[in-house]
């Protein structure tokens, strides 16, 4: 017991033969997160499909070779890096356009991923979210919705910053069931 | 803490930290799955709330309790009662008003006086049935007649 493969991942070593089926099965089963966590940190589409295709091709290039028992950490792990990398390039420059960009397009205002999973999660955020207290709904509305920042907030309701913050979390730890089986 | 972590994610991507701060949350990433999973879930979630259709006034679905389903019977009650005074008084009268108005003012204590009829209906409330129960929008109608100005154009 607790040798075996985790039952949730590929094969560990897949056959040349087999690469282009566990590929298709690792993209199935993690692009959307991955596009999540690099939506994320580069805030730009294309860099996000960009990265998102090289941490593909490098699974490609190591399926053979891969021993590590988690395919989603090394996947994680790798975009990751490829994520920091293209930020670090880009450097001071890139730094300004972000700012600009996150201005003109907060960051996840459209699905970050291919859609599969899209319809499912939103209607379950949407019930999760009339379930919520209305002072919560409020922060949420605000924050998501209206683009203010958890200072402005406050401010315009009169309220602690702290109290802000926590409403956000109360919700957020809710809302957040929306994806447990994503 | 777990939590934390996701709040943290969540400020992450919604650009709320300091550069230090920042800078602190994407060291943690470069050796923690669970905070890179953490950032790709509340990318994930601002998405999603983002395309639930914002309501122009969120009233909530939860369960009502016993008093806030009275006070809502007792708003539409007397915004009912409200409009047919109103309408009542707005009709040509065939008998002067000055006739008709004791008899009004006596319907409206007896409306106020008759604890059986609110008995009856908070008795109604209890049963659950929905179909007891204020609309929504007849009650947002009411409130909203019955409020001086809002504090801020849509708010919720």
């Amino acid at each position: 017991m607790g040798n075996g493969p985790d039952p949730g991942e590929p094969p560990l070593k897949a056959a040349v033969s087999e690469q282009p089926e566990l590929l298709a099965e690792l993209f199935r089963e993690h692009a959307d997160r991955l596009r999540g966590m690099l939506c994320g940190l580069l805030r730009d589409r294309n860099a996000v499909e960009d990265v998102l295709q090289t941490t593909f091709t490098k699974a490609l290039a190591s399926a053979g070779d891969i021993r590590s028992q988690n395919w989603k950490s090394w996947l994680f792990q790798v975009a990751y890096n490829e994520a920091m990398l293209l930020k670090r390039k880009a450097g001071v420059q890139q730094r300004v356009f972000q700012k600009v960009a996150e201005r003109a397009s907060p960051v996840a205002e459209t699905w970050p991923g291919d859609g599969l999973a899209r319809e499912e999660i939103v209607e379950r955020v949407s019930e999760l979210l009339v379930q919520l207290p209305p002072e919560q709904q409020e922060v949420v509305r605000r924050r998501m919705h209206d683009d203010q920042t958890f200072a402005e907030i406050a401010a315009e309701l009169g309220l602690p910053l702290g109290t802000v913050l926590t409403r956000m979390r109360l919700a957020t730890e809710k809302l957040r069931k929306a994806l447990q089986r994503l | 803490m777990t939590n934390d972590l996701h709040f943290r994610a969540l400020a992450y991507s919604l650009g709320e930290l300091t550069d230090a701060e920042a800078t602190a949350f994407e060291s943690l990433m470069e050796r923690d799955q669970v905070a890179r999973e953490a950032l790709a879930e509340a990318v994930l979630l601002t998405a999603a709330v983002r395309e639930v259709r914002q309501p122009a006034r969120i009233i909530s679905r939860t369960p009502a309790t016993r008093e806030a389903r009275s006070s809502r019977w007792a708003v539409g009650a007397a915004g009912l009662a409200a409009a047919v005074v109103v309408a009542a008084l707005a009709i040509p009268a065939r008998t002067p008003v000055h006739a008709e108005a004791p008899a009004i003012v006596e319907a409206w204590n007896e409306l106020g006086a008759d604890q059986a009829l609110f008995a009856e209906l908070d008795s109604d409330i209890d049963r659950d049935d929905p179909s007891s129960d204020v609309p929504d929008w007849m009650v947002a109608a009411v409130l909203e007649a019955a409020e001086p100005a809002p504090h801020r154009e849509g708010t919720l």
